[in-house]
């Protein structure tokens, strides 16, 4: 089964997921610039927090025990969902070579269950470990925006 | 806590329960009766005066006013926050607490770093956030919504010492 055997309605439906899924996680990426400067050591505070009276601006506060777990929650399910779609969507291309379409499929989860271990070893254990979590969301944004293109090329193709 | 502390703490729970009734929220009498003790001292005496619809906790300590508190409800995201305002007999802000936070997210505007900024300020001062009042990350709107409620809650204790309404 690809792309081009389902129906057009179904195209036309993948297409604007894919798009709103475009728009959805390119508003998250700002938003992460926006509280950590997508550095490690933003990153770190965000979690950690500073000083209040070493630092200006905004106040950040050590993340609680009760904090984590709602961010872990909430986070690691919709992005799950994210990731059955768009998985979704690279498996029915038929460009796409199967080890890629493997590797594609696969990572995004590798990457979800390395990236919030790394999120409480850094609260918790070492702040050092944000630099484990900057690259692995960082794999994971380059694999969301991959697979994403990969599936509107293939439903432009589709409709030809 | 002597018994006549104690009743009059109590008497002052129950009656602070219906201030500003619009979306009045109960604070758990044993958090009031710490906020009271933590911000004024020990041994403290207790009243609650009626002004307009609102309730006012006076503090005096050996026939000696120490000042003024009471409390509000503000709403954050979607839950209301319960706070208390303290004033000292000049209506120099003491302290301010926040007795009950609901929500899952904000709950630092609770911690000391971010409260004591109020302390010493009156009714003059603007308390604008990201001025005078540092924000908070990942707790804005409740900064925000404690910060305009402590200012009206200022403003409105200040108005009645001055006028005599309470004293």
């Amino acid at each position: 089964m690809t792309w081009r055997s389902l129906s057009p309605t179904l195209r036309s439906l993948a297409r604007w997921v894919a798009i709103i899924q475009i728009v959805g996680y390119t508003t998250s990426l700002v938003f992460v610039w926006h509280t950590t400067r997508l550095v490690p050591p933003g990153i770190a505070d965000h979690y950690r927090g500073t000083d209040p009276e070493a630092t200006s601006g905004a106040m950040q506060f050590p993340k609680s025990f009760a904090e984590m777990l709602t961010i872990t929650h909430t986070h690691l399910l919709s992005m799950a969902v994210i990731f059955v779609l768009s998985g979704l969507g690279v498996t029915l291309c038929a460009r796409v070579s199967e080890r890629w379409k493997r590797f594609l499929v696969v990572e995004p989860f590798v990457a979800l269950l390395v990236s919030f271990s790394a999120m409480w070893l850094m609260r918790y254990v070492d702040p050092r470990f944000a630099w484990l979590l900057e690259a692995s969301s960082s794999l994971l944004a380059l694999t969301f925006y991959v697979q994403s293109y990969l599936i509107l090329r293939e439903l432009r193709r589709a409709e030809t | 806590m002597p018994g006549a502390l104690r009743r009059s703490i109590s008497l002052a729970v129950v009656l602070a329960l219906s201030h500003r009734a619009g979306f009045s929220q109960a604070p758990p009498p044993a958090k009031l009766a710490a906020s009271i003790t933590r911000i004024f001292g020990a041994a403290v005496r207790v009243d609650s005066l009626r002004v307009d619809t609102s309730t006012v906790l006076r503090m005096s300590r050996a026939d000696s006013l120490l000042g003024f508190a009471s409390v509000g409800n503000v709403i954050g995201k979607d839950q209301p926050i319960t706070f208390l305002v303290a004033i000292d007999r000049d209506d120099r802000l003491k302290d301010v607490d926040i007795l009950v936070y609901r929500e899952p997210y904000g709950g630092e505007v609770a911690y000391e770093p971010w409260r004591k900024q109020f302390r010493g300020k009156t009714a003059a001062d603007s308390l604008r956030v990201g001025k005078e009042i540092r924000t908070i990350s990942g707790a804005t709107i409740s900064v925000r919504s404690v910060t305009l409620g402590v200012k009206a809650l200022v403003a409105d204790l200040t108005r009645w010492h001055q006028s005599g309404a309470i004293k």
